[in-house]
């Protein structure tokens, strides 16, 4: 009798350990084998992890954006982080499974922490270098808070300080600024009020791949965190460009690049036409929320998760319009 | 071994604990009963003391916001009074309340019996999963509640990103709806560009405070319509939706004063043949 109470005494505990510790057991595995964790190279020295699409979550770990790095001859530079400091450490150990040259620069391409949170698994090497644009300090300052409660709620990461961003770290970028990688030079480039304030696009001059950040989504609807009507310009002038090679922020780049800016802009056409119609015809923000660019639905991935913040930013801007 | 039958109770308590919090992670927050949220008990008793507070639903007032929804710092919402303005009974105050902001009372607006009809619609911020509280107090001293459980968080510390550095502060705009009705309730909107600077968000300096609008006050041909006593719950640009009841063609102009001691004016014609 004794004795079997104490093997289920023990047996409750190992259920305890197990289900404490499962999460945790899962993840460390994940950091140590980094062969689960792809990066292609899409083209020479550009490589490229493909996240799955958001919203973050257990499930996903919070990989949810595309991220990766460019190899010059000299050094190397990594654009985007991830979400976490786990996907950081993933693509580190990644960028240690293709090349020894040192990590020179870190470059984060907006404020979201998708692409932001990840950093401090580079950062803490004081000879990285991390860009940003000029208005990415700022945005961090404001939304760090509130980005570390996500983190800590949607992904369970206990330890949020090792995550906390030193908004002194970034080198802002006003208009255009080069690095060069060895034999390869770089070109970062700042945009006004598009995706958010604080968008930076990455050229690789050597081969023309573009890296768009978030400006710029495949199949997943887009989302609007600045202004609707500048956004539209800065895609217009996006449009434009000779793009063979590219990555964006989210979703698979087997696309012709015009293909993915003309139907984002197709979108952000129909919604500023819808919402300023409705606007003209007295209807609240409340019901055009419901209503406004719905004949959108099935063309986008997650449109029932992001579009009505999107009509939301849409509406309160263009209701100032004269 | 009566010890170990009660650690071994213990554990397995512990364990379905464990199993229901983990549990609860997954799910939706579900939502709580309105009468009893702690944070509720405490405001209740400031505001209202031991006064009753009746279900005003079925007949006193409407509160309605979407079942969906994903910005917390713009949240629509629209009080409608399901009882008429009479010169005997009629409803002077209404108090907007969310139970889990930093300040939970998001607006207290007074409305003058000629106005005509009660409605207001406006937009909020809410930091927390939270009930919001329509209580409308009526001239005889009593008050009615309906209420709506919301389910977004972060609105007031998580800066919209939309109206950095706008340089149209202060910009105000009317929008009528129809042309105008003499001697019924008519709706009209006011907006007024204003950051509406939450105290926890803004990117404030040592010793600076939060520039939020904390009054507004309408006038019809220098009668009032209505009055509010607000702060940063509301969105950035703050709209109000109302009526106001013209008997006459005549100057609706409004009043606007922020934490920065700033006031705004507008004001409009009215004309009967607009």
């Amino acid at each position: 009798m004794m004795s079997r109470t104490r093997s289920i005494f023990i047996s409750i505990l190992q259920i305890l350990l197990v289900y404490s510790l499962t999460n945790r057991v899962v993840i460390a595995d994940e950091v140590v084998d980094s062969t689960v964790y792809h990066v292609q190279e899409i083209t020479s020295g550009n490589f490229v992890h493909l996240g799955s699409f958001p919203p973050q979550s257990t499930h996903n770990h919070g990989d949810v954006a595309n991220i990766g790095f460019i190899v010059g001859s000299e050094c190397v530079a990594v654009i985007d982080t991830g979400s976490s400091l786990h996907v950081g450490s993933l693509l580190k150990a990644a960028i240690r499974g293709v090349t020894n040259l040192p990590i020179c620069a870190v470059i984060i391409t907006h404020v979201h922490p998708d692409h932001l949170l990840g950093l401090n698994a580079f950062a803490q090497d004081p000879t990285v270098a991390v860009y940003g644009h000029h208005r990415l300090p700022k945005q961090i300052r404001l939304r760090s808070k509130y980005y570390l409660e996500m983190l800590e709620r949607e992904l369970g990461v206990d330890h949020i300080d090792n995550h906390i961003i030193d908004p002194s770290r970034i080198t802002g970028v006003d208009r255009l600024l080069t690095i060069d990688l060895g034999g390869r030079v770089i070109e970062i480039k700042a945009w006004d009020y598009a995706h958010t304030d604080n968008d930076v696009t990455v050229t690789d001059v050597t081969t023309g791949t573009f890296w768009a950040g978030d400006l710029v989504f495949s199949k997943h609807v887009p989302i609007l965190d600045s202004n609707v009507r500048q956004y539209d310009q800065v895609l217009e002038e996006l449009q434009s460009l000779d793009i063979k090679h590219y990555v964006v922020g989210h979703g698979p780049l087997d696309r012709p690049w015009r293909d993915l800016v003309g139907e984002q802009r197709r979108y952000l056409g129909l919604l500023m036409k819808e919402v300023r119609a409705a606007i003209d015809e007295g209807v609240s923000l409340m019901d055009a929320v419901n209503t406004i660019g719905w004949s959108d639905q099935n063309r986008w991935f997650n449109f029932e998760l992001y579009h009505r913040r999107n009509v939301t930013t849409t509406y309160t801007d263009l209701e100032w319009e004269d | 071994m009566t010890k170990i039958s009660v650690i071994q109770k213990s554990l397995c308590f512990i364990t379905m604990a464990f199993l229901c919090v983990n549990t609860a992670c997954a799910t939706p927050f579900p939502e709580p009963d309105h009468a009893s949220v702690p944070e509720w008990l405490v405001i209740k008793n400031l505001m209202f003391g031991d006064r009753e507070i009746k279900d005003g639903s079925n007949d006193v007032l409407a509160l309605y916001l979407n079942s969906k929804l994903d910005d917390s710092s713009t949240v629509p919402i629209m009080v409608n009074a399901l009882m008429d303005q009479t010169d005997d009974v009629f409803i002077e105050t209404l108090y907007l309340i969310i139970d889990r902001n930093p300040i939970p009372t998001a607006g207290i607006f007074r409305f003058h019996p000629d106005a005509g009809k009660v409605k207001l619609e406006t937009r909020l911020r809410f930091e927390k999963f939270s009930f919001i509280r329509a209580i409308v107090e009526t001239n005889t001293g009593e008050l009615y509640m309906d209420q709506r459980w919301v389910q977004v968080s972060g609105g007031c510390s998580a800066p919209s990103g939309k109206n950095a550095d706008d340089p149209l502060l202060g910009k105000m705009r009317f929008r009528m709806e129809d042309q105008l009705r003499l001697n019924e309730p008519n709706l009209v909107q006011f907006q007024i560009k204003h950051p509406n600077e939450s105290t926890l968000a803004s990117d404030l300096e040592p010793g600076d405070s939060a520039r939020f609008i904390d009054k507004i006050s309408v006038e019809y041909d220098r009668k009032p319509i209505m009055t509010g006593d607000v702060n940063f719950s509301l969105s950035d640009n703050p709209i109000f939706k109302f009526y106001f009841f013209p008997k006459t063609a005549g100057t609706l102009s409004v009043l606007v004063e922020d934490t920065h001691d700033t006031i705004f004016t507008e004001s409009m014609e009215v004309r009967h043949d607009k």
